[in-house]
């Protein structure tokens, strides 16, 4: 799994990802979508859609990130720092 | 009322003491002062954003809303983790910009990008002056603690003054340390504001102790808790998007967001912060609005909702819970108020008086940066006097956000698109600042005939038009051109790879 997240092109992460956070806006910023969730009291694990829609928002955003930061610390991209390579205040 | 101020003081002194303990006893540099030395890891960096992003407002308007409207209030999640998470698309090039051309604040940025003297100080300002209402607001929130704190029998005087006289002594050690004084308690203050909130929250909703509101509330809601803006009432259809996309635009354009950047030790730590932040703002904000939500069911709340989160607490806890209310509105309250006058002391150093013709040293900075804070605070403090029982104030503090998204043109563009000039940056902040304004004045809550879009989004696009039809009709030179690219190619390339760390070799013991 490893060796194939670092075989992936940069654009092909970037686009992946791309998509999960451009659906995360659409669920935010769209009116047809978030008036379409307004009001309804069907239940999904006890909270009502209309709450659970912002949740879900969230949710994938949150795991989205997360995803990505892993992807990236697989791949190598993040270890750029002015500071050598000691510990940290706060790591 | 002892209880309650004895759990105030408490915490109080644990922040001094803090400060006391780690305070630097060598004169720090300006970078050290400003951005803490770019040095700080991902937690520390993690808690001083979310100190800086959740003002103790939350407790109040943002649980109020929920109290009041039910499913709204999930607004403020929507746009502030979409928000946080632009600093993560952002972070790789503006740490390289920042660690390579030694940038401190976000109109340094700006102010490189365009190579423009008069766009940083443009940007600075709108940033400073968009702060300052939201520092008002929070000084008055410590006079509206210290009222439920002497449970009403102390004068509304007595309670600012104590109030202004508690953040204005903690403000001591923000002018004395900078960004240190800063990273040091935004821990401590991030665990009791939001940390401790969001256990109290899993608490209250879980039923125990006999509380009548639960989770199994949110299963029995009317369906006008669960309606949106738009869906019905008096708003249109794009008032949720317009408060959504003025959020998320906006979270990357207010001083206090942008610089902790550049308080990062490296890419990765901004990028490992900004995770953290996402994960400390979802879950503390979403148990806050579950719990709001689910208080809409008890009559004392819904009569009064933005008193709702001080209401549960005494209702269900007496006086050791609200204390514990109080302390966590206290310590968001503190961590925000720190966090926007340390910037902008270190914008009016950095950005309006510091200049090429006019170079400071160090020192000078440092001091500027000092006097700065204390004249900001001053006239803060002054201003949270005169103005404690005026309504207006709120409405310039929702002005100020329209305001304060104007950046947002030449700081995406900027950051992400070779084009675009000096004049296109500076012609189109001044003008979609100014419609900005003068829309939200007439219109303080939103636009009816425009489907309730706010001011803010039409100063927002005529922005955008200005930035794109100003800039090509005065061109880039060729040389503009490279100076550009050049950044470019800055942005595209590690600043340093980290030396690996030093190995350890072990000397023979002597004799």
């Amino acid at each position: 799994m490893r060796e194939f997240i670092r075989g992936l092109s940069r654009r092909t992460v970037v686009t992946f990802f791309g998509v999960g956070y451009g659906i995360a806006l659409l669920l935010a910023l769209f009116p047809p979508f978030y008036l379409g969730a307004s009001g309804i009291a069907t239940p999904i694990l006890g909270v009502p859609f209309s709450i659970a829609y912002w949740l879900i928002d969230g949710l994938l955003l949150g795991f989205g990130l997360w995803g990505l930061y892993i992807v990236e610390d697989i791949r190598g991209e993040l270890d750029e720092s002015l500071v050598p390579a000691a510990p940290i205040a706060g790591e | 009322m002892l209880v309650m101020l004895g759990m105030l003081a408490v915490f109080y002194g644990i922040v001094i003491f803090i400060l006391y303990r780690t305070q630097q006893r060598t004169t720090p540099s300006f970078n050290e002062y400003s951005v803490g030395g770019r040095s700080y890891g991902p937690w520390y960096v993690a808690m001083c954003y979310v100190n800086s992003w959740w003002p103790g407002a939350t407790f109040i308007a943002f649980f109020g809303l929920a109290a009041g409207s039910g499913v709204f209030g999930f607004y403020g999640l929507a746009y502030s983790i979409l928000g946080v998470a632009m600093m993560y698309f952002m972070a790789t090039r503006a740490w390289r910009w920042g660690a390579r051309y030694n940038l401190r604040s976000q109109p340094d940025l700006l102010g490189l990008r365009f190579d423009s003297r008069p766009v940083k100080v443009v940007a600075s300002v709108i940033g400073i002056v968009s702060l300052f209402p939201w520092v008002v607001l929070g000084m008055q929130a410590f006079g509206e603690i210290f009222q439920y704190a002497s449970g009403g029998s102390w004068s509304v005087t007595a309670c600012l003054v104590i109030g202004l006289a508690v953040i204005v002594i903690r403000q001591y050690w923000t002018v004395r340390m900078g960004m240190r004084g800063l990273i040091m308690t935004d821990a401590f203050q991030g665990i009791v504001a939001y940390v401790f909130s969001a256990v109290l929250c899993v608490f209250l909703l879980s039923g125990l102790g006999g509380g009548p509101i639960s989770f199994a509330t949110l299963a029995e809601l009317p369906r006008e808790i669960l309606q949106v803006p738009g869906d019905g009432g008096q708003y249109g259809p794009l008032y949720l998007f317009s408060l959504i996309f003025t959020g998320v635009v906006g979270s990357l354009c207010w001083p206090t967001s942008f610089q902790r950047i550049y308080t990062a030790s490296g890419v990765r730590t901004v990028k490992a912060a900004t995770v953290r932040t996402v994960l400390i703002s979802g879950v503390f904000y979403t148990l806050l609005m579950l719990l709001g939500i689910a208080a809409t069911s008890m009559p004392e709340v819904a009569a009064q909702p933005q008193a709702g989160w001080f209401t549960i607490m005494e209702t269900y806890g007496g006086t050791w819970l609200l204390g514990l209310g109080l302390t966590i509105v206290f310590a968001a309250s503190m961590g925000h108020i720190d966090g926007s006058v340390q910037v902008c002391g270190l914008q009016i150093a950095n950005d309006l008086v510091d200049s090429e013709k006019r170079k400071l040293s160090d020192a000078q900075l440092t001091s500027i940066a000092k006097s700065s804070m204390i004249v900001f605070m001053a006239l803060a403090g002054v201003v949270a006097y005169l103005t404690f029982n005026l309504d207006r104030l709120q409405l310039l503090a929702q002005i100020s956000y329209q305001g304060i998204v104007q950046l947002a043109v030449p700081l995406f563009l900027g950051v992400f698109w070779r084009g675009g000039n000096r004049h296109g940056a500076l012609a189109g902040m001044l003008s979609g600042f100014g419609v900005a304004m003068v829309l939200t004045i007439i219109y303080p809550d939103d636009i009816a005939v425009l489907g309730s879009i706010t001011g803010g989004i039409i100063g927002l696009a005529v922005n955008l038009v200005v930035f794109l039809v100003v800039s090509a009709a005065t061109g880039t030179s060729a040389e503009e051109k490279a100076r550009v690219d050049a950044m470019f190619e800055v942005a595209r390339n590690p600043v340093r790879v980290s030396d690996p760390a030093p190995t350890f070799v072990p000397q023979p013991a002597d004799g």
